[in-house]
């Protein structure tokens, strides 16, 4: 794969990176498909790349969900073959949705902090979009259940904000 | 990934999935979330959403119900009244009538109004009033305002500052697929014009009744607006659109600071801004073919715009006006536009009201 996206870019966007998880994965890619992260894509251009990128925040089952992320949104950016870009058009929605919705929460939360830490906006948006759904309709009981959130509240603080949010309770 | 494995693996309890996310990533997902409701509980959740919720940026307001009212406007906004009632017909056939004086025979209404002023118990401002920081914001009303025979399409799209900018109508009526044999007698008629008999059976009529039953729906909506624009300075943009689809009325940043800068002038009953002297654009097509199958006949575009256009704030070219009207709706309404576009132009004046 990183191969043929190598093939596909004209101007040096073909060169290679190695980026190295905290916990010690390698993971070869080209310029093309790392530079949608805009923390790589500055390296790139400070010339700092040169003995691989070290990512101590993110681990190598994270970095591999990325990875895969930016190799199959590579043509997004590369914008070349029009004749393809339609069933690839269809085929990223597939694989974005089936991403998403594969996440638990855990993983998710660890994958949305490696998009920030990485700045990939694209996969940022569509994750916490994922975590915004997940809290949509619920009540704060259930979103603290779902999010293990702790209540730290006093019951008379949570009687208070209740009320006064009041519009937010009543179907 | 496996929740089931990690808890039998690690006995300690849960964690807390959002503290390892800082506060900008957590507003980042509280402004997806977007639905003033949903906002309105997750401040209830934990000390920390309670103090993130106020600063989110983009807020979504969906209004259940909407209540008439007596009396002044404001009044309407921030509390249900004792005894609704629908003035809004009343208030809108007593403006029809005098508009309507410059034009023969136009008694009958075609369209019904519907009360306007949103909320019961509890009014957007009021609920708005928890968010600080809000810098765009949508509300969206549970129907359109201009009521309409069965089977019409009636879409209206306004931007407005201090007052009317630009807005956009288009109208006919909706159709599976063209009925057998009209094809004949359409292609006979369809000669550019709008056809004779259209100043006779009402047709005409009925076009210019749409467009001042949307022009009154915008201004009403603007004037209930005040508020929320007071409210809240940070505001960069401001849309009011309805659950049907009917009708949107925009404001953006440059338009939101005029608004500021500027007084409205209420109209004289008050309820509504005054609707300026304008100059109208309009286009017809007996029938338009639609992509998806659909079928629109004796689709109409009116386009309007003050006629003392570089006036207060107005001073955008034709190319601005071009664009507003070709971005106004959505596919397959916005073919239909662009297709009644390149139809003969009637040009019609109107004094503000």
């Amino acid at each position: 794969m990183a191969a043929a996206a190598a093939e596909a870019t004209i101007d040096g966007g073909g060169k290679m990176i190695i980026l190295i998880s905290a916990d010690g994965k390698r993971f070869e890619v080209t310029e093309a498909v790392a530079s949608q992260s805009q923390l790589i894509s500055n390296m790139i251009e400070d010339d700092c790349t040169e003995n691989g990128v070290r990512l101590p925040n993110v681990d190598g089952d994270i970095l591999t969900m990325v990875v895969d992320y930016c190799n199959m949104h590579a043509g997004d950016a590369a914008a070349d073959g029009d004749t393809t870009k339609a069933s690839s058009t269809e085929e990223l929605k597939k694989f974005d949705a089936e991403l998403v919705q594969a996440l638990e929460n855990p993983v998710l939360f660890k994958l949305i902090l490696a998009a920030n830490f990485l700045n990939i906006k694209s996969l940022l948006d569509m994750t916490c979009q994922r975590v915004a759904d997940m809290m949509s309709g619920k009540t704060p009981e259930q979103m603290r259940e779902t999010f293990s959130i702790e209540n730290d509240f006093t019951p008379e603080e949570e009687a208070a904000i209740r009320q006064e949010n009041a519009w937010a309770f009543d179907d | 990934m496996h929740p089931r494995a990690r808890i039998h693996a690690d006995p300690a309890p849960e964690f807390d999935q959002f503290d390892c996310l800082p506060d900008p990533v957590v507003l980042l997902i509280l402004n997806k979330l977007e639905d003033v409701r949903s906002l309105g509980r997750c401040a209830a959740v934990s000390k920390r959403f309670s103090g993130l919720v106020p600063l989110v940026s983009d807020v979504y307001v969906k209004i259940d119900r909407v209540v008439a009212t007596d009396g002044d406007a404001d009044d309407a906004l921030n509390l249900s009244s004792a005894k609704p009632k629908n003035i809004f017909s009343h208030f809108f056939k007593l403006m029809l009538f005098t508009i309507v004086k410059p034009f023969h025979s136009m008694r009958n209404l075609n369209g019904t109004g519907r009360p306007l002023f949103p909320l019961a118990q509890h009014s957007p401002v009021h609920v708005l009033r928890n968010f600080s920081d809000v810098w765009n914001l949508r509300v969206e009303l549970p129907s359109g305002d201009v009521g309409t025979e069965e089977g019409v399409l009636l879409k209206w799209r306004a931007e407005y500052g201090s007052t009317l900018r630009n807005c956009v109508i288009l109208g006919g009526t909706l159709v599976d697929r063209k009925p057998i044999g009209a094809e004949h007698e359409s292609s006979v008629e369809d000669n550019g014009s709008m056809p004779e008999s259209f100043y006779t059976n009402g047709g005409l009529k009925l076009r210019v009744v749409w467009t001042i039953s949307s022009l009154i729906a915008a201004s009403t909506r603007h004037y209930l607006l005040r508020s929320i624009i007071k409210d809240h300075p940070t505001l960069r943009s401001l849309v009011l659109a309805d659950a049907d689809g009917q009708g949107t009325l925009y404001m953006g940043m440059e338009q939101l600071r005029e608004f500021r800068e500027n007084k409205l002038s209420a109209s004289a009953c008050s309820n509504r801004t005054q609707v300026p002297a304008c100059n109208m654009k309009l286009k017809y097509a007996p029938y338009l073919e639609l992509p998806g199958g659909m079928t629109l006949q004796g689709a109409t575009l009116v386009v309007i715009k003050p006629s003392n256009d570089g006036g207060i704030g107005g001073h955008s070219s034709r190319k601005e006006t071009e664009a507003f009207v070709s971005s106004a709706f959505d596919e397959p309404f916005r073919f239909a536009v662009k297709a009644l576009m390149k139809r003969r132009t009637y040009l019609l004046e109107m004094n503000g009201f």
